[in-house]
């Protein structure tokens, strides 16, 4: 083909047609990629949990359990008071009257691990971000305190910290050491217990073997004295989470947000 | 700018644009996720078995140990009470082992009681100290004079200590108890002709109706009570058990229970009462039961149907007649059914046990049952031990009331292994009156506490993760089981083992004492007894065995030298009661959060924050009232109040709350501690403040009979 009368139309012609097949060749290439990575993520783990209020007696073992697990601050009256004691998994309360009739439910409440997170958009420097697995992770120091995040996040389960935490020397020692201690002006949050994952990964790959299910437990689940929460791979159809997934019991926290959490409750009754 | 319009250009400034798009967002992909960091490389790991003794369940945990430090816990896979599992209070034990206040080693107290001038000694000295003191009292033919106040934990040393006071001489050797988490023990007594071995098949129940007894947070052996509540829910999908928590607050057990119906404090016995009425009266009780298996039915009968009509029992306690009915209706609707209560009253407790027997609940699987299994326990090798010449002075709870009574103490030296009364009881001003009155005290206690303070010397015992550890506990299944756990760190400061201290002792004394305890150690003695079951291999890696001790049959339940069931109808005599207060208008209801479980637990700043989840309250007291009653008051939510009885008064922040009766207000037990570390002193108030210090017919102390009134500054 040859182009016989360079002119201004036909410069804009082949501009843009040249800029509109690139627009068109990259948006579909980033389509494209985005299927792909559904479609590997589908081949790949997509981690979740749930969560049987039937079962649950409101005993927050687990509360204790993930402190103990992640360093999480001891806090004390004053934090307290400010509201400012951190905990990633707490219980979210309900009391409810209608006339002498009173319902309370007392929810335990992690990081919900959206599908589509509300934090992870607005972060200005990539601290908060989901993995390839489908958690959504952390990283303290890309963190700038910028708070965006926490005030995002609908569940309320992003915490800011106001102060340098108190560690008593003493205090110290039993810090878990696969989980780092966070510092002031950060921001933290629950990471399914991550570092299980990597540690079960591990392990996984000197045993020569893929990860299995029941590899990766994380501490709230190890701890429940009721058997309430159950963890594992819902891109496995056979495991017990995606199975008790399916339950006509079940349902998601705010799931009109469009957040789509990977925490699903099983309602009482 | 010329542009000159060109295949070249044209090509390039597509190739511009091409990259212009793509490339920022390959870079910001590549510099901006984040990338996986690997794990720190541990030298050693390992997971290791230890005992919790945080209370007196005895659960089995596993603590992942990185480099020789303890950093992790988890509960012990297939152990029959843990199962994998632990409470928070388990979940929170490396903070009790590196909790920054713990004693570093033996102190003596510089100047007169209570100044709180300590100063270091050594455990030999410790050893001279006490050999001397009770060298003393033996050369003055006064061994009663030495009192023992043990924890209730039941292992080797407990058994060494005990036995030390039966041949040293004393009959008075007292085992703390809470009453709060135990089942109606002294009705079982009364009623069964003893208590022992008895339990609620609670795990199988078909419908459980508890007079109470918030049994949720308060149970004898928590990780069980959360495992058996979901359980009940949802392990027999076709058969969805019924729950009905009676009770003037909505506690946890009423928020996960069916029904919640609120109550009058302590008025459950005349509730219970009032369901006995209408069981009787339309004849819907087991006739064949309380035909063959009790004593003294007539009396009882007459007795109920003479004095606790519905109407009357509605008028005591502020629930429906209707309700009263739906109660007994569902009580033989819905079979077997168990009534099930706390250590509270004598009345109460037998009131509601004697539904069990009008239900026919006793002796049958998910009704009340025995077990065997308490005798499958360990024991010392035998000795000569000498019968006691003298009765104790008193019954545990009725020890102060004693001591201040008589001009001079009856006890001259007590020594108290990890009990704390001056916080636990409702009488701890008495307590506290009566250690200062005993010449002198030794306490083997972690930290300086409230009771510890009074004491002369304090000798800090080693922690459960620091020492050979033994521990029976009984299950809901009626088993026995016996756990074993080497120690998982070495001890990190200067204390010691109080069984070898005591052994110790035992040695220096001489005599009939030390032949009686004449082992080396406290290791040696649980040598000795596991010997005798040849489970020497468990103990040294640490683990368990169970022994399943449970029957089910009538008989097996009862130890009456009738062969029957007493219905002790005198206990159930109508009692007065308080005639309403104007000038102290709530009834003070005491409730204790798991977190607090057995009234410990504030030391542990994980604790704190699980304390009043519901209303999102931590690191303080907080009284809960009724909104109407609080905005009568004018009190707001969130505002500072004195809660004030006629016997003291504490204060507190007000928490509007629907799940709380009008004419009551709640506190939470645990908090206002004057001692015990950094992260309990002065955090809080201590209800137990409020109370009058008595003991019920039961000898029990009586928590929740008292009125307040509630004001701001």
């Amino acid at each position: 083909m040859e182009i016989k009368d360079q002119n201004r139309r036909d410069f804009l012609k082949w501009f843009g047609a040249a800029v509109g097949g690139v627009w068109a060749f990259t948006s579909r290439a980033f389509a494209a990629r985005g299927e792909d990575e559904q479609v590997q993520a589908r081949g790949k783990h997509r981690w979740g949990m749930v969560i049987d209020l039937d079962r649950c007696t409101g005993c927050q073992a687990c509360v204790v359990a993930c402190s103990v697990e992640n360093n999480q601050m001891l806090g004390g009256p004053e934090e307290a008071a400010l509201g400012r004691v951190i905990r990633w998994l707490k219980i979210l309360p309900r009391t409810e009257a209608e006339g002498s009739h009173i319902r309370q439910s007392l929810v335990p409440m992690p990081c919900q691990q959206c599908e589509d997170p509300p934090c992870t958009r607005v972060c200005p420097t990539s601290a908060t971000f989901m993995n390839p697995e489908g958690i959504v992770g952390q990283v303290y120091d890309r963190c700038i305190g910028c708070r965006y995040c926490v005030n995002a996040c609908p569940y309320t389960c992003k915490f800011f910290n106001w102060g340098e935490p108190q560690w008593p020397k003493e205090t110290q020692t039993p810090f878990n050491p696969d989980v780092s201690v966070r510092y002031k002006g950060v921001v933290e949050k629950c990471l399914f217990c991550h570092q299980r994952l990597q540690r079960a990964k591990d392990k996984a790959r000197e045993e020569g073997r893929k990860i299995e299910e029941g590899d990766y437990v994380t501490a709230c689940q190890a701890a429940c004295p009721a058997q309430a929460i159950v963890f594992g791979d819902l891109n496995d159809p056979e495991s017990e989470v995606s199975r008790l997934a399916l339950s006509h019991r079940s349902f998601k926290m705010l799931e009109e947000l469009g957040t789509k959490p990977k925490v699903i409750y099983l309602r009482e009754g | 700018m010329d542009l000159e319009i060109s295949r070249r250009n044209l090509l390039k400034w597509a190739g511009f644009l091409v990259a212009g798009f793509t490339l920022p967002k390959a870079i910001k992909a590549k510099v901006l996720s984040p990338q996986e960091k690997p794990l720190p490389r541990l030298d050693s790991e390992a997971h290791r078995p230890a005992l919790c003794k945080l209370c007196p369940a005895l659960c089995m945990l596993q603590i992942r140990v990185v480099n020789g430090k303890p950093v992790g816990v988890s509960g012990m896979p297939g152990h029959p009470l843990s199962q994998g599992a632990h409470c928070p209070k388990g979940g929170a034990i490396l903070q009790d082992l590196y909790h920054p206040d713990r004693l570093r080693s033996p102190i003596r107290q510089r100047g007169t009681k209570g100044s709180a001038q300590w100063e270091k000694i050594s455990w030999d000295q410790a050893h001279q100290i006490l050999l001397d003191k009770l060298s003393h009292l033996l050369k003055r033919n006064r061994p009663e004079a030495l009192a023992i106040l043990a924890a209730p934990i039941r292992d080797i040393r407990h058994k060494i200590q005990k036995r030390f006071a039966q041949v040293f001489g004393t009959p008075n050797f007292w085992e703390w108890n809470w009453s709060l988490a135990e089942g109606p023990l002294d009705a079982f007594r009364l009623m069964h002709g003893s208590s022992e071995g008895l339990f609620y098949d609670l795990q199988n129940a078909s419908l459980i109706v508890s007079f109470g007894w918030d049994w949720l947070q308060s149970f004898p052996s928590p990780v069980e009570a959360q495992r058996a509540f979901s359980e009940l829910r949802r392990a027999r999908p076709e058969r969805r058990v019924r729950i009905v928590q009676i009770e003037p607050r909505l506690s946890t057990t009423a928020a996960k229970a069916d029904e919640w119906i609120s109550i009058r404090p302590d008025t459950e016995g005349f509730l219970a009462l009032g369901v006995a009425y209408v069981l009787m009266d339309d004849n819907l009780y087991d006739k064949n039961f309380a035909g063959r298996w009790t004593s003294g039915f007539e009396e009882y009968r007459k007795m109920i149907l003479r004095e606790y009509s519905p109407e009357k029992v509605s008028e005591i306690s502020g629930v429906k007649t209707k309700q009263i009915v739906e109660i007994a209706r569902q009580m033989t609707s819905i079979k077997p059914a168990i009534g099930i209560t706390q250590r509270s009253s004598l009345f109460t407790q037998i009131a509601v046990h004697s539904l069990n027997a009008l239900v026919g609940s006793i002796g049958v699987r998910r009704g009340v049952l025995s077990s065997e299994a308490e005798r499958y326990q360990l024991t010392l090798p035998s000795a000569a031990i000498p019968k006691p010449r003298t009765a104790p002075i008193a019954s545990l709870h009725e020890i102060p009331e004693r001591i201040l009574a008589s001009s001079q103490s009856p006890i001259e030296l007590l020594w108290m292994e990890r009990v704390n009364p001056v916080f636990l009881s409702p009488q701890g001003a008495q307590w506290r009156k009566a250690l200062e009155r005993i010449g002198f005290i030794v306490s083997f206690s972690p930290f300086i506490d409230e009771s510890s303070q009074i004491a002369d010397i304090i000798l800090p015992p080693h922690h459960s993760l620091e020492a050979w550890q033994y521990g029976f506990s009984p299950t809901l299944q009626g088993q026995g089981i016996i756990s074993f756990a080497p120690p998982v760190v070495s001890p990190l400061y200067d204390t010691g083992d109080h069984g070898d201290f005591i052994l110790g002792l035992a040695k220096s004394l001489g005599g009939r004492i030390a032949s009686a305890l004449p082992w080396e150690s406290f290791v040696e003695s649980l040598e000795k007894a596991v010997q005798k079951v040849r489970a020497e291999e468990i103990m040294k890696k640490g683990g368990w065995w169970e022994y399943v001790g449970e029957s089910s049959g009538v008989k097996s339940t009862l130890k009456t030298q009738t062969g029957k069931l007493a219905l002790p109808t005198g206990e159930l005599k109508p009692k007065g009661r308080d005639l309403p207060d104007a000038s102290h208008p709530f009834h003070l209801y005491i409730h204790v959060p798991l977190a607090f479980s057995f009234g410990e637990g504030a030391h542990l700043p994980y604790l704190h924050s699980l304390a009043g989840a519901h209303l999102g309250e931590q690191w303080e007291t907080w009284v809960e009232m009724h909104p109407a009653a609080a905005e009568k008051l004018g009190i707001r939510d969130g505002q500072m109040v004195w809660v004030e009885s006629p016997y003291g008064k504490i204060r507190a922040r007000a928490r509007h709350y629907q799940g709380i009766r009008e004419d009551t207000v709640s506190l939470p037990f645990g908090l206002g501690h004057t001692a015990m570390g950094r992260y309990s002193e002065g955090i809080g108030a201590n209800p137990a403040d409020l109370l009058a210090g008595r003991t019920d017919k039961s000898g029990q102390p009586i928590w929740q009979a008292v009125r307040v009134k509630i004001y701001g500054d």
